[in-house]
Order: C-alpha cells, then structure tokens, then sequence
C-alpha cells in the first residue's frame, strides 16, 4: 500500500514522441485505469512506471522515494501481462513462488502465501500443473496470483482481459475489482475497453495521442467529459456529437440543419456564427411527436434496450436509445432536450462551459 | 572403354574384319601415368610427357596428377581393385614394401624386361638408388624415378658471425655439438646485438623488431625435419648398423625392429641432450620443420636434398649443403646414405595388352635417357638416378655453377653399397615411422628415457611388421 | 499417416523415390556394408590375400591400451569443443540479441568463420600460434611461456580444440541468437518484475526455455567434434604430438590410408557408426519425447 507520484513524464521514441508530460497522483490503495485508443501511450506510460522502459524526462515516486532510476527488479511492483508471459517450463506453484524465492522467503512462508492465493483465485487443484495445460482464464488467474503473493506496493495491469472471451472478461473483471479491494493494493490499469474502464477505476485517466485527457472518476467523465474526444470515447452507443454554430448572446446552438437547441443552463461565451460543437448522449434523445424528423435507417435491438440508427433531415446522422423493443416505423421525430446537452468548441474540441 | 567397344565392333563383323585390324594396329597404344608430382615438379612432369609422346609415335601418353603420396598411393589401390589400375604409377619410398607384396597387381621391371624384351640393366642406375627398388638379388623391381637423400644445410652467415668456418661444416656429432654451443652462445643469443648487425636474412626482421617479440625471431643452434627417416634410419645407413633383422628386410618378411641398439638409444639421447641444453629445437614431423631454416631460426638444418628449391627461394642469407655428420664412436668411417623419393610401378589390368606393357617399358627406357635424367635432375633438384646421367650433369658443368648440388650424389656414392645401407624394405613403413615420432615426441617432451623410448617403437613396430606379413599371406 | 497414396500402382511411386533410395544405398548402405565385412577380415591393401578372422580385429582393437586411450581422449575432445563453442555461440549470442549498434554487421561477421574451409582455418591458426614464426606464439614464447605444440601434448590438443570450436562458434551462435528470439519478450519482462536480475534470470527463465535449442546443439557439436574436425586436426598436427592429438576418426585415417590396415580401420570405422546411431537415437528419443509432451 503506497502513494505514487508521477511527475512531468516523458518518452521519445528516436523522433517520435509518445508521451508528453504525465503527471499524476494516486492515492494509497486507489485503483486508476488509464484508457484510451491503442497507440494513445497507456502502455507505455505503465511500462515507464514498471521500469521496462527509461523515460525521457520525469520522476516517478513510488512511496515516497524516487524510483525512476531503479531496475524493475527492486521497484517492488507486480505486474499483470496481456499475453500472462507464464514461466512456461515452471508448474503453477513455482511460477507464484519465483518472485518469492528470490526475495529469499523461507519454505513455509512461500507455501503459506502461495496456498492463500491459490484459494483466493480458486487454483488449488492446479499447483502442480504446467501453463500449457491451462485454459486462457486459468492462466489468467495464475498471473494475477503471481503478483498477489508478491504483495507488492503497487499493481499494474497491462489488458489483461484482453485475450479472453467477452463471458469470462465480464466475470474476471468483477473479481479483480474484488481482489483490489480486499487487498487494498494501489494500482495502475490499462485498457482499450471503456467499460472496463468505467466498472473498474476509482478514476479514470482518459488518453488521447500522448497526452492526457481528463483524469476524474467514472461518473464525472461520463457526466462532464473534458472534451469531444472523451465525450465519443466514453459511454455505450458513444454520444452524438453535432456540428453547430452558437446564435447571437450564446444561448442556443443552431445546428446545421437550421433547427435551434436552446441551452438550459446558461449562455456560451463566443460571437454570434462561432463554431460549436453539441453532444448529445443516444438514451436521452426522446421520441416525441412534433420534433425534429429521423429517418431510422437501423435498428439495433439490445434486448431490454434498442439503439435506432438515423438520419436528420439535414443527413445528420444520429443514434437514439430507446427503452424495449422498438415498434415504430421507419420515420419518427425526436427532441433533443435542452438539459442534456453538452457544448464543446469546435475548434479545440475543449467542453464550454457556460459564462459566469 | 574405347578399346571393349572397337574389340566388339571387331567381333561383330567378321566379314570386315581384315580392313578394321588394319586400322587398330594405326591406333597408337595409350597409356597412363599416375603421379603425385604439384607445382614446379608437375611442369616438369608435363615436360617428360610431351617430349615422350613426341619421341614415340605409336604412343600416347597421358600423366595424370592424383595428389598426394598416400592419395596417389591409395587411388592406384583403389583403381587396381576395380580393374582400373594405370599403365604406370608413383609410390613414395615407403610405399614400396606395400608393392612388392602386391603380387599380381605389379609387373616389376624385371619381369617387364623379360616380358617385353627391353633392355633395361639395373647397372645403369646409380647403387645406392637401384638398391632401394631391387630384390635382394639385384633384379629391379620399381623404377627409380625421382630421389633424394639426408643431408646437412647450414647457414654460412650465422657460421660467419659465430667465428665458425663457413667452408667447414661439422663432419662428426661431436663437431655438430661443439658448432651448436658455439651457434647458441654467438649467435641465437637474442641479446647479442651482433646478431641484429651481421646476418643478412634475418637482419632484415631483427632490425625492425616485432611489437610481439621484442628480441625479434627465437634462434636455435639446430633442428632436423624427417627425424625418423634422417636421424635413425639413415643414421643406420652411415653407420653400417641394421635398422632391422632380415637386412633392413631385404631379405625377408619375418624381419623385426632393431633400431634400440646403443648406437640408436645414444642417438636420440643426443637429441634429447641438445633439446635440454636449448641448441636444437624439435619442429615437428616430416618436412614441417623446413621453414626454420630458411627464415633463420636454426643455423643448421638436417633436411631433404630435395628441400633446396625452397631455401633457395626463401633464404635471405648464404647457406651450404654439407653431407651428413657420423658418431665416430659407432663408425670408423661414414658410410653411404640411400634415398628417399619415389618410384614408378608398373602395374596389372584385367585385358591389358602385350602393347601396352610394351609401351610402358619403352617410357622407362625414356626416363633413363641420360639427358632426360640429367634435365629431370636439374629441373626438380633431384639426383639423377643414372650413373650416366650424373656425369652428363658434370661435364655440362652444373655442379660447378650450383656449388652444392653434387652433395646428394657424393653421399649415395661416399662408400660401396653394404647389406645396410640400401634402404628400407618394411611393410607399412609410415606407420612404423609415425610410431617411432611418437614415442621420440615424448621422450622430447620428458616423459620417457630414450631407451624406453626406442624400445616401446620396437615392440609397437614389430605388431605392425607381423600383421603386415600376416596380411600379405607371408 | 492419414494420407493415403493417389497412385495408382506402384510403377511410378517407385520410380521418383528411386533416385534418393540409389543415392543412400550408394552412398551409405554400401560403403557400410563393405566396411562391415573388412572389419571381419584380414586383408592386404591389394585385397589379394583376404583371410575371414571374426571379431579379431575388434578384440585386438580393445585390447589396445592406446585405441582405448583414443577413444577417452575423443570424448575429452568432443566435451571440451562442444563445451567451448556452445558456450562462446550463447556468449556472443547474447550479446547479438541485445539491442548495439551495428549489430546486422556483427551478425554477419559471425558467421564467417563456418564458411571458411577446415584447412585453411587450420593454416590461420598455425600462422598465429606456431611458435616460430606465429604472432601469438611468438608473443608467448619471448613472454616465457614454453609453448611448443611440436612437443607439447596439452599445448597441441588445447590448439585443435580451439581451432575446432572456432569453427563451430557460428553454428550455435546462429541456432542460439533465433533460440533466444523465440522467447516472448513479456515472459523476460514478467521475470525481470519478479525481481529476478542478471545470471540468475538467465539460468533460471532463459536457459530452461532455451534447452530444447541447446540439446540439439549439443548433440550436433558432439557429431561434429568427432567427425568434422578431421581436416582442422590433420592439417595441424596429423594426431601428433605422440599421438596427444589423434581422435577417433583421425586414427580411422591414418590406420586406414597412411597405413593401409585395412581390417583395424573398417573395425573403427564399425565403432564409430555405432556411437553415431547411438547418440541419433539419442536425439530422436529425446526430441520425441518432448514434442509428445
């Protein structure tokens, strides 16, 4: 259980540079889950903090001492692989226990610790096993025991339900979430998966092209994301995002089509024509004769939810959630109700909040 | 081949028989020689070659090199095996006990003679040559082709620097060991500066001394190549001692080893003394120790005669060619050394014809052309074989501008040819050599006396000797 | 197994497997058979007097303290060569595989010495280590150190080992560096997170997935140590000094060509193909059984 301070961390790549300027704090025992699209830097940003790779620039403080310089062997971290990177020619025990004979733990304390993580991930009919005649979640199971026994200060997580089925990622994911929380182990999670993303952290560290984003917990990323990127990454069907201009004294948008959306919660800096654009989540488009008019040109049924896929008359194209199955027509009308939007500029694509 | 195919055709049209026998006895005969001559010996070769075919109309002969001694040796075994044998063929000096118990698979030049009706008299050749390649009563069995003996180079510079005579070399072991001393003291001292001054050859690399070795090149006094056939089995020669029971073998196959008599054991102890004392420096076997005298290593150099081609070449300083030193404590007087060198076999083939055997005599008589042999010798650095052919050399006056060169032919004629001094005639004679290396190399290297040395060669030599008549059916 | 033949008779099967099964009976089964039967023999070079003597030459073979000696000296031999160049492949090996610069060129320079012939790799190492005329062995001899492998047993069977493994260093150097290639990086990576660091990581993650590679090359340098070093070793000593330097097949050589004891020579010919077979078997029962696993 530590505190870790990342500060102003960088990494180039010859030319390239792949991450600019990270500065981060997590709490002791918190669970952070970086996110983003894949070549966004989130690996490399937990490779730099593992040690696996030197940063360019920065310092990373794991308890209060500055590790940047250490090897990974002595950081006193563990870390859980996408592919589980298994000692494949050691039985289930001794790839938990490796870790632990290194640091010279006498016999019983290895057995001990081992056999608790054994039942704690539901392995003991597996010690003696091999990785090769394992299944995809077994082996799973197997990696991340080998970093509970380690009992390091810090947990880091690499995708590491990526390669499994979307049942066993579901159920995996819930006990990681468990395991976390009984250990209270700090920890650093990667992945691509929003929803993973969202179930899991304590907060969220959304990525986008090297540089971070939003960091803020779940719900306020879904409920205020930073800007238009996050707001179409985050949340399932991802948000409308519409092109719009803002009218005279920045109380509504004018979407292209012409029709006008009022803003609830107050004006918009910015000149009349400014380009703006306006984001609207697909479960809060209401059906509701005498709106705008959507052409649906799909219809997704989710079971107890059905995504409609549509077009305004304009041709823009929208998504709309509805509750149960969808038994209207091709045609329907929609309103976009003024609560539920959020405004970002067009430009830089930075929410707008209103003015003060 | 060709011969089978025009002997069918010959048998397959009876009615044109008598215009196609015509047109065969055209043909002229063809034959094969076989050789292991490379380089500047292998021209020579091919200069024999051509001024036969052009000699002899009615014959062709193709020389074909087949590498090595062994190589050649084993290529004409193999060749006889599979009813290929060549007309003629080359064997190294020790091969020659392999070949007189070959039987049927050899005409020797005798029988070739008798056969033939050529005329080929063994007193053409000089003695000491014609007996290596006779049978014990002086019929020839091989022809005598180039040859060689044991002799002593020494480097007159480093005899100069060393206050030795240049024009004196050492005559007895005692003069040899007195020279090695004085050689060591003045002259293979890497500190003595004199050394960097004076000599000629190695002047060149003293002076510049090398990063790796800073006094320049290591010198020893003496070193011998052919240790085995030079110091023991012609040391036998010149002190009239056999080397083995039955003559040397000469006289039958049951012969056994003897080369551990005192004279021998004092012998190698010489060696070994020298080697202790830091004045001779063993180089290895055969003819690998050679390059340490023409780069200036040793001062003196017992050698091959037929190594004066490379020390001409590559030595940088004025040498002489000296005949070999004796143990007057053994001998009154030196005696005769033999040679070394090759032969030429005929040998046997299923359908071979009267012609061909014909054709072979005929380029033997060839050979023994006293300007061939005297050509022959000049060219290669041989000795001629031919008595005839070492007076034609003289009175060419070859000798006289290749002061040196009549050393070899001195040496085979320094005394009348005895029961000992006609060479060896032991079966698997490598094999009894590489044995007599081995156990000399580890005396050298101080892990046994020489007379336990020379025994163990004995005893080990007599097991190939007896599975070597056992395997010829003797 | 499962695919069963579309020919439809056994002509033309016959026909296009017939020039590999010709090439390996001339090539191997008869000159296996011959020598078989001359290690039952007794024979002149000439093979005109051929006496059948049963298993003699085996027992006089056996019964020879120095063939004995030849055969442990082989085995030193073949341990201390395969020893030296697999380890000096992984060496190099592991240094290839890390990211240096011009690693591409110091690949191929690797890789040189296996194409260069037996002969004239013998003749480099004698220009460098005889005593004479050699740069090292000069250096060593003004640097007092009695090198002599003329004389000198240990000196002679210590530059044949190294100008043997010198040879084979590439082969394993090649077969190591892919070896160590194929290991996923992330199981590196996972050790290294364990705290595992250095020789420790490398023996006990490294060497293990690296095993199967190197049981392969073990068994590879053994054959070769003892058959292809034939050319190094005659071109550098013939076997000599006394006979320190002369392994199995050299005495095979010399018995066989030098000095045309037939019988003796077929008999160690027989006794090496035995260790061949045996040390194949070897291979076959060990790679099957791990790729049954």
């Amino acid at each position: 259980m530590a505190t870790l301070v990342i500060e102003k961390l960088s990494k180039n790549f010859g030319p390239i540079e792949v991450l600019r300027d990270i500065d981060l704090e997590l709490a002791s025992g918190e669970m952070l889950v970086i996110v983003g699209a894949s070549g966004c830097g989130k690996s490399t940003l937990l490779r730099l903090v593992a040690g696996l790779e030197e940063p360019t620039r920065g310092r990373i403080i794991l308890d209060g001492r500055d590790v940047t310089p250490l090897d990974p062997s002595v950081r006193d971290i563990a870390m859980v692989f996408q592919n589980y990177a298994l000692y494949p020619h050691m039985s289930v025990f001794d790839n938990m226990a490796y870790g632990l004979r290194i640091r010279g733990l006498a016999k019983p304390e290895i057995q001990r610790r081992v056999q608790e993580a054994a039942t704690l991930l539901g392995l003991e009919p597996l010690l003696a096993r091999k990785p090769r005649q394992l299944s995809g979640g077994q082996r799973q199971r197997v990696a991340m025991g080998r970093a509970i026994v380690r009992e390091p200060k810090l947990f880091l997580f690499d995708e590491p339900l990526s390669n499994l089925d979307a049942k066993l990622r579901v159920s995996m994911r819930a006990e990681i979430r468990r395991l976390q929380r009984r250990l209270g182990v700090t920890s650093l999670y990667v992945t691509h998966d929003q929803v993973e993303a969202m179930t899991l952290g304590d907060r969220l560290l959304v990525m986008h092209r090297g540089v971070p984003v939003q960091l803020a917990t779940p719900m306020e990323v879904f409920d205020r994301p930073a800007d238009a990127y996050v707001a179409g990454f985050i949340g399932t069907p991802a948000m409308n995002l519409l092109d719009a201009t803002l009218t005279a004294g920045g109380t509504a948008a004018r979407l292209a089509g012409g029709a006008l959306l009022p803003f609830a919660d107050g004006r918009r800096p910015g000149e009349e024509g400014k380009n703006i654009i306006v984001g609207i989540r697909p479960e809060h488009v209401r059906i509701e004769a005498g709106g705008m008019p959507l052409a649906i040109d799909l219809v997704e049924p989710l079971g107890s939810e059905t995504v409609l896929l549509g077009r305004l008359a304009d041709e823009t194209m929208l998504s709309v959630k509805v509750h149960g199955a969808w038994a209207g027509g091709e045609r329907t009308e929609i309103v976009i109700p003024s609560a539920s939007l959020h405004v970002f500029e067009g430009k830089s694509g930075l929410r707008l909040d209103p003015a003060r | 081949m060709k011969r089978r195919t025009l002997l069918a055709g010959a048998a397959a049209a009876p009615v044109a028989a008598a215009p196609i026998v015509k047109v065969l006895a055209a043909e002229p005969v063809k034959i094969t020689w076989w050789h292991a001559m490379s380089g500047a010996l292998g021209d020579q070769v091919a200069r024999i070659t051509k001024q036969f075919n052009a000699a002899h109309k009615d014959i062709v002969l193709t020389s074909v090199f087949k590498g090595s001694y062994p190589d050649t040796l084993n290529a004409s075994i193999a060749a006889w095996r599979a009813g290929k044998a060549p007309n003629v063929t080359q064997v190294f000096d020790v091969g020659t006990g392999t070949m007189l118990a070959a039987g049927p698979a050899v005409k020797q030049i005798w029988q070739l003679a008798k056969e033939t009706g050529a005329d080929i008299k063994p007193a053409t050749y000089i003695p000491a040559v014609r007996g290596y390649y006779s049978l014990p009563d002086g019929r020839l069995a091989s022809m005598p082709f180039n040859s060689s003996t044991a002799v002593m180079w020494y480097n007159k510079d480093a005899f100069k620097m060393a206050g030795l005579d240049p024009e004196k070399p050492p005559q007895t072991w005692p003069e040899v060991l007195q020279a090695a001393r004085v050689l060591k003291a003045k002259w293979a001292d890497p500190l003595n500066a004199q050394t960097k001054a004076t000599t000629k050859g190695t002047a060149a690399s003293a002076a510049k001394p090398n990063a790796a070795s800073k006094g320049g090149l290591i010198r020893y006094a003496v070193t011998t190549s052919w240790l085995t056939w030079i110091q023991f089995e012609e040391f036998s020669a010149i002190h009239n001692i056999p080397f083995a029971s039955e003559d040397d073998g000469f006289k039958g196959l049951g012969a056994v080893l003897q080369c551990n008599s005192p004279a021998h054991v004092a012998q190698l102890q010489r060696f070994m003394d020298m080697e202790k004392e830091g004045t001779f420096k063993y180089g290895g076997r055969d003819s690998a120790p050679d390059p340490m005298f023409y780069t200036g290593v040793v001062a003196i150099g017992f050698g091959s005669s037929a190594g004066r081609g490379d020390i001409v070449r590559n030595a940088k300083f004025d040498f002489g060619e000296a005949l070999m030193p004796w143990d007057p404590a053994v001998s009154k007087e030196p005696h005769n050394t033999f040679i070394g060198g090759a032969s030429l076999w005929a040998m046997t083939s299923p359908h071979r014809t009267a012609a061909e055997y014909k054709a072979a005599a005929a380029f033997f008589q060839f050979l023994a052309l006293p300007e061939q042999d005297a050509m022959w010798a000049q060219n290669s650095g041989y000795v001629p074989v031919t008595l005839a052919g070492d007076a034609l050399s003289r009175k060419q006056g070859y000798y006289e501008k290749n002061p040196g060169t009549d050393v070899p032919i001195k040496s085979l004629l320094r005394s009348p040819v005895t029961p000992y001094t006609r060479g060896m005639r032991l079966g698997r004679l490598p094999e009894i050599r590489n044995i007599l290396y081995e156990e000399c190399e580890l005396a050298f290297a101080g892990k046994q006396t020489a007379k336990q040395a020379l025994d163990k060669t004995v005893t080990r030599g007599n097991v190939v000797l007896r599975s070597f008549q056992k395997s010829v059916g003797g | 197994m499962e695919r069963r033949t579309i020919f439809a008779g056994w002509k033309l099967p016959m026909l296009l497997v017939a020039p590999q099964l010709v090439l390996t009976f001339v090539f191997f089964y008869w000159p296996a058979l011959v020598a078989a039967y001359e290690s039952l023999t007794r024979t002149d070079a000439f093979g005109i007097h051929v006496t059948f003597v049963g298993l003699a030459n085996f027992r006089s073979l056996f019964a020879d303290p120095l063939y004995r000696a030849a055969i442990l000296r082989t085995v030193g031999f073949c341990a201390a060569v395969t020893a030296l160049a697999l380890g000096l492949g992984m060496v190099l090996a592991v240094a290839a595989d890390r990211e240096l610069r011009g690693r591409d060129l110091y690949r191929v320079l690797m890789i040189w010495p296996y194409a260069v012939a037996p002969a004239v790799s013998a003749v480099l190492w004698i220009l460098l280590l005889n005593p004479q005329i050699g740069f090292v062995g000069r250096f060593l001899v003004t640097h007092g150190i009695r090198w002599d492998y003329a004389l000198n047993g240990n000196q002679a069977m210590l530059m044949v080992v190294l100008a043997s493994a010198w040879k084979q260093v590439s082969y394993n150097f090649i077969f190591v560096l892919a070896g160590l290639q194929s290991i996923p990086k992330a199981v590196i990576e996972a050790a290294r997170m364990d705290g595992a660091r250095g020789w420790y990581r490398f023996r006990t993650v490294v060497l293990p997935l690296l095993s199967p590679t190197l049981f392969f090359l073990i068994v590879v340098d053994l054959v070769y140590a003892a058959f292809d070093t034939f050319g190094t070793i005659w071109a550098m000593t013939e076997g000599g000094p006394a006979q320190a330097t002369q392994t199995l097949v050299v005495k095979v050589y010399n018995d066989g060509v030098v000095n045309l004891d037939l019988g003796s020579s077929s008999a160690q010919s027989v006794v090496l193909m035995v260790g061949v077979v045996a040390l194949t078997a070897l291979q076959f029962r060990f790679l099957g059984r791990r790729s049954g696993a």
